[in-house]
């Protein structure tokens, strides 16, 4: 019988803890655990071989820290682990997981681990053990991200069964802020045989989130926990518990419906006897498929069919001048705001569309969704109808994604269903196909059925498909919007599953379109709708939105209609009112909405340049005067340099784009092996509002790298950041490269270990001790002192 | 046996910080009334997601010769330290984090509202501080005891940095991780030696 059929029928018992015991045999502190197959193979057989007689069905190579990125011989250290564990068995029905940890290192956006180059580590595991395991155990996970590139390279590598399981803390998240549900949401969606939590907490406190795991999740459920937190009992170490209460726990969790039962550190084959003999004869509860629909981020998911899923519409360059300009000009930023502001309206979700004909969609996509992943905890939903760029942002992304969209043609469903299999995802069906889109309900009804079975012969199950049934122009057929009622029933009813509309096509053509969409909003809301595409800066559809849940019990005692409605009563307060307050005072405070509100009152009869000329630069002048002289501080300047950014943003409404002069470029870097880079941060704002163009290489950046920008951009004017003693020495590098492609290239440097002497003598240009002498540096460089 | 003892998420509201403290590490010697907003945002914004840890070990001191301390899981070279620990027999080797979530919420501040990133990078230096004094207390009671020590300090590198992550298996039980250049991660750790004379 083999694992799976195993754990269908029964239980499945894994081993305990493995370095408490070696510790007990002499591995010293410090000592690598996994070394120990190497040169002490009979004692890791013999611990292996105790967990079996104690009646553990799976036990688990000694290799948890075995990766390239920890070990360089791992190879060797998991093929002797692999042949360790084997020689541990002694009965049919016992089983070989190869165990899998975490890579020890941090990945991208807050470290320095690419998601491939992490692939590709867990990816030579597998290679290294695959093929002699049962299983594979993902475990002691925190990150859902990198917990995604293992189970990634299990699914590429291997045709056997993955197990995972992270790491909870007291408030029942992993210590990077993901919850359970988003875990187990993203772990269902790439397929794993069964999902659980080991490790960091005793039995008595990981018990608490069982309950959530089994209700959330439709394979079985693992949990591993420790003995208990570690404690000191006349100068050994225990655990505060033992084996009797250990045993306790554990009943209770599997009572709860756990299916596979272990131990992590401390536990003993003591432990795992006791659960064994308890339950060996007893019945599991059975696993019960569960019917729900979500998305998730890194940290949190979004369950549909409780409150209408808002899904914020802005992200799409369709009709938006200003979005398609920021698209050709790779200016992230303007998406970045885009996406806070949609998640300040309480969008649920952001829809994420760059096509554009000639921008490279999928490099785009793929860049745009790694930096909203950093900023926004939204899950996304990726819209492109170009394969290749959904493959690569489905890949990257972290969690499981919406997908936008396939529909009844063939080849749709060919290419993005075995897409939505692979790595997990709930996909828009929209009810069309080579024929068009039917003009009955039961035409749009048919198709989303065609596409439901479809789409179970890839293995996705229809809680994983929301259809849309599209909503046709009313004002060029007056009967569209029933028809889309009444088909949005007919899929609800027959078929069972979620549906969605992309609301604002109703209203094409006429005047005021947000009376009409929010009015068939409200329809659609009475007649099922679960989730919307919409924008969520439109006031008539928010006041439908909050209204209707009040109406309908969804917001219990109206809190959320009341904070809304309570905002939007109160008259905004006109800074102008303040007769004392002028722009320069609301900069030089750094007050925003008084900036902009003085600024569009000022662009009623004001030109433009003038605005800038006489008022905002002579703000800034000051602040930075203040600043230099030491009368005001850091926070100061930077909240200064906000609220003229928000004063800058409202008289370039005005000013054709084309018409802006930029006063010259700054290629800026935090160099490689530092990944710190707030000082670098700080001088790109100021800079850029002194009107010069900042190119922001990131940080971690290469000197290579550098040197491509100015080949780029043939701007000859760089900054570079470090922070550690350590990274100096990459940036002298990046010097030497840079001074050695062109002599006459300016580098500025900075950051919290450089001094003027250093600079020196890793021959840069410039040092500068902060954000304003680099600009005063800037200014004299483009003679504008 | 050196034995690894968990500080499992201490309560950040028992942590005190003063707010001079930010103001010093923002180089800020005043405020306005504008940006003492500010730091009331951050300060709250801070507190509501840092998750504080420690892991720490106890262990025998000896002092050899050439400036080598001996602890019972690692020797290191260094004068500063010797100088530190001198007349010790024991000592406290412990890692605090103020956790991952607070750099995600800096990293994402810094797209969009650098001002809070500055702020709450502050905060959190304060904080960390903060956190290390309440550790260093917990462990050293009414004992006597060093001026806290930290790799980088004096002549003490920061290259024993993996080797004192190891010992304390700071990555597995409060998510500490070393970057290639020593880097630690979450950004607010600290790793430091406390003598018990």
């Amino acid at each position: 019988m083999d694992v799976l059929s195993k754990l269908n029928s029964s239980y499945l018992f894994f081993d305990g803890g493995m370095g408490t015991l070696l510790q007990e045999k002499g591995l010293a502190m410090g000592e690598l655990p996994e070394e120990w197959n190497l040169t002490h193979a009979d004692i890791i057989t013999s611990i292996h071989r105790a967990y079996f007689e104690a009646g553990a069905n799976v036990i688990t190579t000694n290799t948890f820290g075995a990766n390239p990125l920890k070990i360089k011989n791992y190879e060797e250290i998991i093929k002797s682990a692999i042949k360790n564990a084997k020689n541990a068995i002694f009965a049919p029905e016992q089983y070989v997981a190869l165990d899998i940890g975490p890579t020890g290192k941090l990945l991208k956006p807050l470290g320095e681990l690419n998601f491939e180059d992490a692939v590709d580590a867990f990816a030579q595991v597998v290679k290294a053990g695959q093929d002699k395991c049962d299983l594979i155990i993902i475990e002691t996970m925190n990150d859902p991200y990198e917990l995604k590139a293992a189970i990634l390279a299990a699914k590429e590598n291997s045709s056997l069964p993955i197990f995972a399981t992270f790491v909870l803390d007291e408030k029942g998240k992993t210590m990077t802020g993901c919850d359970i549900d988003a875990m187990v949401a993203m772990l269902e969606g790439l397929g794993v045989s069964a999902l659980g939590v080991n490790c960091s907490l005793g039995a008595d406190k990981l018990k608490a989130f069982v309950p959530r795991l089994v209700e959330r999740a439709s394979v079985p459920v693992i949990v591993n926990p420790n003995a208990g937190m570690p404690c000191v009992h006349e100068g050994r170490t225990c655990f505060e518990s033992t084996p009797e209460k250990f045993l306790e726990n554990m009943l209770e969790i599997a009572n709860m419906g756990a299916r596979v039962l272990g131990g992590c550190c401390g536990t003993t084959p003591t432990y795992i006897r006791a659960v064994v003999d308890a339950l060996r004869d007893k019945a599991p509860k059975p696993v019960q498929k569960k019917e729900i629909t979500v998305a998730s981020s890194y940290s949190k998911a979004c369950t549909f069919g409780e409150k209408v899923v808002l899904i914020g519409e802005r992200i799409n360059p369709t009709g938006k001048s200003k979005l398609k300009q920021a698209l050709r000009e790779n200016n992230i930023s303007y998406l970045i705001s885009e996406a806070i502001g949609q998640e300040e309206k309480k969008a649920d979700m952001l829809d994420v569309n760059v096509g554009l004909p000639e921008i490279d969609e999928k490099a785009m996509l793929v860049s745009v969704v790694k930096e909203l992943q950093a900023v926004t905890a939204l899950p996304l939903q990726l819209d492109t109808s170009n394969t290749h760029a959904l493959e690569a942002a489905m890949r990257i992304y972290n969690g499981k994604p919406l997908v936008n969209s396939v529909n009844g043609k063939a080849e749709s469903m060919e290419s993005v269903l075995p897409l939505v299999a692979k790595y997990g995802g709930v996909v828009i069906a929209l009810t069309l196909d080579e024929d068009g889109i039917p003009a009955t309900a039961k035409g749009r009804c048919d198709i989303a059925r065609r596409i439901v079975e479809r789409a179970r012969e890839y293995g996705i199950d229809k809680k994983d498909i929301i259809v849309d049934p599209l909503c046709l122009t009313v004002s060029s057929d007056s009967s569209a919007p029933q028809i889309t009622l009444e088909a949005m029933r007919m899929i609800k009813n027959e078929l069972g599953v979620k549906v969605s509309l992309g609301i604002s096509n109703i209203s094409f053509g006429l005047p005021n379109r947000d009376f009409v969409n929010s009015t068939f909003f409200a329809l659609a809301l009475q007649n099922g709708l679960d989730a919307v595409i919409m924008n969520p800066y439109s006031n008539e559809m928010m006041k439908t939105y909050y209204s209707y849940n009040a109406l309908m019990g969804i917001d219990e005692v109206c809190q959320e209609y009341i904070a809304f409605a309570s905002t939007e009563a109160k008259p905004s307060v006109s800074a102008t009112q303040d007769t004392d307050m002028t722009l320069e005072k609301a900069i030089i405070k750094g007050l925003k909405n008084e900036a902009r509100a003085i600024t569009s009152f000022l662009i009623s009869d004001t030109a433009p340049l003038e605005i800038v000329n006489h008022h905002i630069i002579p703000a800034l002048d000051r602040v930075g005067d203040d600043y230099e002289k030491g009368i005001s501080f850091l926070p100061q300047l930077l909240m200064s340099a906000e609220t003229a950014n928000v004063a800058f943003d409202v008289v370039r409404e005005k000013i054709p784009s084309s018409n802006e002069v930029s006063k010259g470029g700054f290629i800026i870097a935090t160099v490689k092996g530092d990944i710190h880079d707030i000082g670098k941060n700080i001088v790109k704002v100021i800079l850029q509002n002194y009107g010069y163009r900042v190119y922001d290489l990131g940080k971690n950046v290469g000197p290579e790298r550098v040197l491509e920008a100015v080949k780029q951009t043939g701007i000859k004017l760089v900054g570079l950041s470090a922070l550690m003693t350590t990274t100096i020495p990459s940036m002298e590098e990046t010097i030497k490269l840079l001074k050695s492609y062109d002599p006459t290239i300016k580098i500025v440097v900075g950051g919290a270990v450089l001094t003027e002497e250093y600079s020196k003598m890793i021959n840069a240009d410039k040092y500068c001790k902060d954000a304003m002498e680099t600009v005063r540096y800037t200014q004299e460089y483009y003679g504008q002192a | 046996m050196t034995e690894i003892r968990t500080m499992y998420m201490v309560n950040p509201l028992d942590l005190v910080i003063q707010r001079k403290e930010v103001l010093r590490y923002l180089k800020a010697s005043k405020t306005t009334p504008e940006a003492d907003v500010l730091i009331d945002e951050c300060l709250k914004d801070v507190y509501k997601i840092v998750s504080p840890r420690a892991v720490y070990i106890e262990t025998n001191v000896e002092l050899l010769n050439d400036d080598v301390v001996k602890f019972d899981f690692m020797e290191i070279k260094s004068h500063s330290l010797t100088v530190n620990l001198k007349r010790c027999k024991k000592a406290y080797i412990f890692a605090a984090t103020l956790g991952i979530e607070l750099d995600r919420m800096i990293e994402r501040y810094s797209r969009f509202i650098q001002s809070k990133a500055t702020v709450c990078h502050a905060v959190g230096s304060a904080l960390i501080e903060s956190f290390c004094n309440y550790v260093d207390e917990t462990l050293v009671g009414r004992a006597k005891a060093t001026r806290r020590f930290s790799p980088g300090y004096g002549d003490l590198s920061l290259e024993i940095q993996p080797d004192i992550l190891k010992a304390l298996d700071a990555e597995r039980k409060i998510g500490i991780i070393l970057g290639d250049s020593l880097l630690m991660q979450p950004s607010k750790s600290v790793t430091a030696i406390i003598g018990i004379k």
